[in-house]
Order: C-alpha cells, then structure tokens, then sequence
C-alpha cells in the first residue's frame, strides 16, 4: 500500500536566507539611503546657509589699529608713544538682571550703584548695545576686573564672562615729557589722527593702519586660528629736540616771561653746523596728556606761526647788506649827528644819540640814524634781495604745520620810507624761526641751512626709512659772515646786549626792541613791545644760535637787552656744557651779577622828533679818532650823495682819543666819564 | 539514485579560498582606511592644539608688548625732568628743614659718655641732633607735595565714562 504523507514543499533554506539576507539588505539601503538623501540635502542644497552658520559660530572678526608709531627725541626719549587699553562697556540688549548687574559693577569699579542702575535700565529700554561704563583700563587692572567680574553661569566664553559686558581694546597716547615742547609735539585725538604740531605733520607716517583679526574658536571660546590682514606698520620719527635741552630753555624761558611780566614768550635754538633745531619753546605752554586745557593762547606755535616786526635785530642785514657789497668794513665810521634823520617826511631818531662812531659802534648802540643811513647806500635791490636770500617772506621748510613766512612787501611796492623803515626792523614781519635762522647763517660762515625738526624716520625695528636732507645755500661770503660776527660781538662787549655776557663763553647777538602793530587801531602800539635778543655762542666759533623773543613785556625798561639777553644768557650758559662745547673764556663773571650799565634802545614814547643839542652829543658814550676834520672828509666820500639827508654835524669834541678804542677801553672811558659826570653834579 | 550535489562542495572550497583573499584584501584596506582616519584624526586634534597654543603664545606675546610699553612710558614719566624736578622739590626742603632744625636747636649732651664719644670720634653735633626722635618740625611740606605727587602720579586708576558721573 502506497503512503502519501502530505510534506511541506521544502523550501530552499538558502533562499530564505538569502531573502531574509536581502531584506535585511534592503533596509540597510534604504537606510543609508534616507542619510545619504539626508546628507546631499544638507551638504549640497542647504550647503550655503549652513556653512554660514557654522563659520558664524566659530568665525569672530575683531578690527583693531596697530599701535601709532612713537616719536623720540635725538637720545632716544619717547616724546609721544600709544600704549593699549580698555573701554568697559554693555549691551544693554543682553543684560537681563539690571540691578544685579549694577550691584556687581558698582563693587568692582567703586562706583554708584543706583546711577549705574538707571543708566542701564535707560540704555535697555532705547536698546543701545553700546554703553561705555570704564573707560581707558590699562594693565593689570583689566584682569583684576575680569576676575572680579567672573561669572561661570553665564555661558559667555569672551572675557569678561559677564553677560551683557564686554571689553573694548583701543589706544591712548600718553606724553610723558608733559610740557616739554608741547607745541613741536601737538597731539592726536580719540581716533589716533594728528591735530596739531609733529603728530599732524607726520600722521601719515605715524598712523596705526586699521587691521582686521579673523578669529577661528570652539565651542569653549578658545581660539585655534588667527589671520591677520597684512598692513604697513606705522613708522617712528626721531626728531631734532634734545629734552634736557629744551627743558632747559622751556625751564629759563618760563622765568624770562614771569620776570619781564610778559604776555608770552618764544625761544629757538638752532645748531649752527647742521640746521637742527636743538629746543623750540613757547611760553605758556600746556600738557598734551590733559586736552581739555588746552586754548588758543597757549596752543600756538608762536615761533613758527607768529609774526611780529623785528626791529633792531633786524640791523644784521642792513649791516649785513652793506658788507657784502663792499660798500662799509667795520671800523669805518659813520657820523650819526645829532640822532636824528628824515626820510621822505619820515622823522627817524635814535634812542640815545652816538655821534661819529664806527659801523661796530653804531650796531653796538643800535643806532637807527646810522642803519638807515647805511641801507640808503645799499639802495632798495640790494637790501630787498638779501632779505630774500636770508628766507624772509617765505616759509623755512620746517615739518611744522600752520608755518607762516611772514610779511615782506615785494619792492614795487615800498614807500618811500620803505627802506628806512626795513632798515631798522619796521614795515616787515618775520618769525622767530626766521630770525634765528638768518643769525645761524651768520654763524656758519654765510651758509643758510634750512631749519629742520626731524633727524630720521625709522621703522620699529630701527631700520632707517627716510633721513632729511637740508637744504643749503650761500647767501653771503665768508669775510661778510666774519665781520657781521666781529660787530655783533661788540654788542655784547659795549653796546645794548650787555647782559648777554656768558660766564666761561664768548658770545654775539643783536637786541631788538620794537613797538608791536595794533591791527584795530592799524598802527604800531607805543605802548607795547616785542623785545627779542638773538645771538649765538660760543663768538669765536659759533656752536649754537637762540633766539628771544618777548611779547609785551611790562617790567623795567621792557627792551630786549634787559628782559631778554638775561633769557639768552642762562639758556647759553646751561646747554653749552651739556653740548661739550669747550670754554672758550675765562669764567670773570658771576653768573647772577648785574652787568655794567645798560644801554637801553627802548624808542621813546614820544613821537615827535627830538633834536638833541650839541652838549648832549658831547656827552654820548664814546668818544673818537684822532682828526675831526681828516675823519670829515673821509666820511663825505664814502657816505655817498646823502648829504641831503645828514643832520647837522655835532661840534667837535675836545676829549678826542687818536686811536681806534679798543672795547676794553671803552667800557674804561665809559666808566671815567660817569666818574666825572657824577663828580661834576 | 540519489543525487549528491557536489556544487555546494565545490562552491563552499572555491569560496572559501577566495573569501580568505578578499576578506585578507578587505581587512586590510579597511585597517588602512581607519588608520587613515586615525591619523587624519590625530593631525586634526594636533593642529587644533598647535592652533590653542598659538593663540595662547600670540596673546601672551601681545600681553608682554603691552606690558613693555607700559613700562617704557613708566620708565621715561619716571626719568623726565619734570617729574625728576618735583621729586628733588620734595627733598630739598626736607634737607633744607633739617638743617634748619639743626641750627635752631642748642646741642646738649645728655650723656657725658655719649658726648666723649662723639668728640672722640668728632662726630660733630648736629649729628646727633638729627639722630635724636624728630618732633613735628618733619617738613610737612615736603609730605604735604608727596601726598600731592602720589595724588597726581600716574597710577593704573579707573577713568570712569566722562559722561557718567557714578560717583
């Protein structure tokens, strides 16, 4: 009998395995599939947005300034450097608990706690992300603040981890001479640009270029990579000032001006040899470090920017005209009369009559009758052009900005007292600068150099960039320059710069006392003087030139062989020995003494001419030569065609000396005839 | 007759000596792919901490800059003659005082054997006047410009925002 038993159909096991297998497969795939649809839909569509987003996370950009570069003095002392600091301030958007957050910052800063409140409450309802709370943190004080301030629930991962806190880094530039030639200085303001002085004129040199800081961090704020944007560092100037130096004369000036009652005062000292402005000092003055100060009296750089007339100082080139030419030596004389001469209905007149006297003499006593007669010879071409020649009327070139070149008419344009008027320092307006200019060109043997303030700019590494070249030029010959020397030496010997005396050194310089132009009333003020005294030491072989210059001065006879030859004396006698310079005299004279009697050249208030009689000129201060008449004639021939403008001839004096005094033996005269005057009365 | 189906046999030798192969190749592919990984990895997390401890040698190279100009600017405020003409301000009358005092006070040795010694030695008297405990003729001018000069010296303070007046 046949069994038929109803078996399962056998299945293939490994078909169901290989079912089970593919299933299994099939899910894997459709799996990795939906990833990957996943993947291309993030990756490739949302590629953009999400790449922005991650970056924005870990991407932070931070703009900040390199330092502004430094300015130095010729030894190496920082005049003006930048140096980092922090502004403290909130986002008032982020800041949830106000009075916690006030509270806080109350205790670490010391500050008011419920005005901080109100502040902040304010800025949050107007929305301002910025609310400066600290300005100008330096130092070690940032982190003691950061510390104080740490707060781990906050989340933040930027210092400080407050929320709604954050630090601002900028600059503050910091003078830390203070007054020391503030003016040459200037300063520069919140944004790190140059407002006035060496910080305005060289700005492009020393701004901090703006550089960007990209900033890669994780998620705990740290920061794992940084690219800097490339940009030219700012450079460093080196300049031409000596701080102990212009210390010094800041130091004398300030007595000078206090002393004399002045409203202001100016002084410069220049290297002779080189044109470099040694000092440049203004008085009053103010501190860079403290702007709110600052006003428009003492913010001016009066030496470069004021223009005043000259006056007497001024002489150098009447004189100076007149040598090159050839047309006068110095020990030939000139007969000054009796004081007075009238140019083109113009009464000139000196400040004490001199009589016949040598064209030393005359410049010694600064005698106007005898300049004027002198600058008649030169004739108007001449004068004009070696005005020129010396840089008056234009700028000097120095790297200063707001330079003014002063007043000089061109010739067309003169009167006929012009030149008169020149000759003696009036009609014309000049700089302090210049003046001391045009003496250092006497000093150094005719050579004009231009003044210059910076001796290099260099980059940070003190890798020289750039060294300027002065410019120089011969405007007067040698012989000239030694003879101007030998009269301005006698200034200081016999005449008006008496108080210039230096204890050890020999010096040379010229007064000026002038009346100051009144531009309401348009014309000059007999009330008020510019009295300057500008010279150079040590005579023999000049090192350095200063330059004096007092506005108003209000004390004693207020004329600048007093108020400022005192000025030019101490400043000569502290920086010579801090130059090396070797004496060159020996040291006679107490430092603090009074000199022999001055000489004043204060003009006379009263502005009619004054004749003097014969028996004043008998008693003027020196006396000469051998043969009145010999000396006449020789006088009539070398004056030239200006009889017409010679005042009567003085008598001839009994007391007459045959030879050319020396200036020993003046001053001896000098002293014998007071003797006797006093003895007489 | 049964059929034996040597397929699987064969299959199974013939697969098993390629799965060695392939499983050999795959092994080793795999393990250089993740040795690759590991090593990408670790170049990842080594540049991320190269990264760190740039930032870190970076900021601390800008904190010292920052520091070293700190103390230049202290150094020069210290050594400018403005500051070093108030500083001798405050000693100067200080030594002017103390001789001052000196002379006004009338030296009296208090002990003979102190005052024998100082002949002996010629220590002359105002020394000993000035070793003596100072009363209050200290110059107070001279802490009076101190006080004046610690108030104005340049120290790290806080300027507070100009247009918030918090205190």
């Amino acid at each position: 009998m046949k069994r038929t038993s109803k078996k399962a159909p056998k299945r293939d096991l490994s078909q169901v395995a290989f079912a089970r297998f593919m299933f299994i497969v099939a899910v894997f795939v459709l799996w990795i599939g939906v990833i990957g649809a996943r993947l291309v839909h993030l990756q490739v569509k949302q590629h953009d947005e999400l790449a922005a987003k991650a970056a924005g996370q870990r991407l932070e950009t931070k703009t900040s300034k390199l330092p502004r570069g430094t300015i130095y003095d010729r030894n190496g002392r920082v005049l003006a450097m930048s140096v980092n600091a922090h502004t403290l301030y909130a986002d008032a958007t982020e800041l949830v608990d106000i009075g916690g957050t006030a509270k806080r910052l109350s205790r670490v800063l010391s500050a008011n706690e419920s005005k901080l409140a109100r502040l902040l409450s304010e800025a949050k309802d107007l929305r301002r992300r910025y609310v400066p709370i600290a300005r100008s943190i330096e130092g070690d004080e940032v982190d003691r603040i950061n510390k104080a301030l740490e707060n781990t629930d906050s989340g933040k991962t930027t210092l400080p981890r407050f929320t709604g806190l954050y630090w601002r880094a900028e600059q503050k530039r910091k003078y830390p001479q203070q007054t020391i030639a503030a003016q040459v200085i200037g300063f520069s303001n919140a944004d790190g640009i140059g407002q006035a002085g060496i910080e305005q004129s060289q700005n492009e040199e020393l701004y901090g270029a703006v550089i960007k800081k990209t900033q890669e961090r994780d998620r705990l704020g740290r920061i794992y990579d940084e690219t800097v944007s490339e940009k030219e560092p700012p450079k460093d100037v080196v300049l031409t000032i000596s701080v102990p130096i212009q210390f010094a004369v800041d130091e004398a000036l300030a007595r000078g001006v206090k002393a004399a009652g002045a409203k202001a005062g100016m002084a410069v000292v220049i290297d002779n040899t080189t044109g470099e402005v040694l000092a440049l000092s203004n008085y009053p003055t103010f501190n860079p470090n403290r702007l709110d100060e600052i006003n428009s009296e003492n913010l001016a750089d009066s030496a470069v920017q004021s223009v005043y007339s000259p006056g007497s100082v001024f002489k150098l080139i009447t004189y100076g005209a007149a040598l090159e030419r050839k047309l006068i030596t110095p020990e030939q004389e000139i007969d000054a009369g009796n004081g007075t001469i009238e140019v083109a209905k113009h009464k000139f007149r000196d400040s004490h009559a001199v009589g016949r006297v040598s064209y030393a003499k005359a410049l010694a006593h600064s005698s106007n009758v005898c300049a004027i007669k002198t600058s008649l010879r030169v004739g108007k071409e001449s004068f004009y052009s070696l005005v020129k020649q010396m840089g008056f009327g234009r700028r000097t070139g120095i790297e200063l900005p707001a330079e003014t070149g002063g007043i000089v008419r061109p010739v067309e344009r003169w009167n006929g007292d012009s030149l008169a008027s020149m000759s003696i320092g009036y009609e014309i307006g000049v700089t302090a600068l210049q003046m001391a200019t045009a003496f250092a060109t006497i000093a150094n043997d005719g050579v004009r150099i231009q003044p210059h303030l910076i001796k290099e700019i260099r980059q940070s590494d003190e890798t020289v960039v750039d060294r300027p070249e002065p410019r120089r030029t011969t405007v007067v010959s040698p012989e000239t320059a030694r003879d101007l020397r030998t009269m301005l030496r006698e200034v200081v010997l016999s005449g008006t710069g008496r108080r210039a005396q230096l204890n050890g050194y020999t010096s040379a310089g010229k007064t000026g006392t002038a009346w100051k132009f009144n531009p309401k009333l348009k014309k000059v003020d007999a009330g008020k003087y510019i009295s300057s005294f500008i010279g150079f030491a040590p005579a023999s072989r000049p090192a350095v030139t200063i330059a004096v210059v007092m506005d108003e001065p209000k004390a004693g006879a207020r004329d600048g062989g007093t108020v400022s030859a005192p000025v030019f004396k101490e400043i000569a006698e502290t920086i010579l020995p801090e130059l090396g310079i070797a004496r060159d005299a020996e040291p006679t004279i107490p430092s603090n003494s009074q000199t022999a009697e001055d000489i004043s050249e204060t003009p006379d208030d009263n502005d009619a001419a004054k004749v003097l009689s014969a028996s004043d000129v008998n008693d003027s201060l020196d006396k000469v030569a051998s043969s009145r008449t010999k000396r006449a004639e020789e006088d009539r021939s070398t004056d030239g065609p200006q009889d017409v403008l010679k005042a009567s001839r003085p008598a001839p004096n009994k007391n007459t000396i045959d030879k050319a005094p020396s200036a020993g033996s003046i001053r001896l005269k000098e002293k014998e005839k007071e003797k006797s005057t006093k003895g007489k009365t | 007759m049964k059929r034996i189906n040597n397929n699987r046999k064969t299959r199974s030798t013939i697969a098993v000596e390629t799965d060695w192969r392939i499983v050999a190749v795959v092994i080793v592919c795999g393990l250089a792919l993740a040795a690759g990984f590991f090593f990408a990895a670790r170049q990842h997390f080594l540049s991320m901490d190269i990264g760190f401890k740039n930032s870190r040698l970076r900021r601390q190279l800008e904190d010292l800059e920052s520091e070293k100009r700190r103390l230049l600017l202290a150094r020069e405020v210290s050594l400018s003659p403005i500051e070093l003409k108030k500083a001798s301000r405050s000693i100067v009358p200080a030594v002017t005082e103390l001789k001052t005092f000196a002379q006004t006070v009338s030296y009296k040795p208090t002990r003979p054997s102190t005052a024998g010694t100082s002949a002996s030695l010629g220590i002359r008297p105002a020394a000993t006047i000035l070793s003596r405990p100072r009363p209050a003729l200290v110059p107070q001018r001279a802490e009076a410009a101190a006080r004046a000069d610690a108030a104005t010296a340049r120290k790290p303070g806080i300027e507070l925002a100009a247009a918030i007046n918090l205190r």
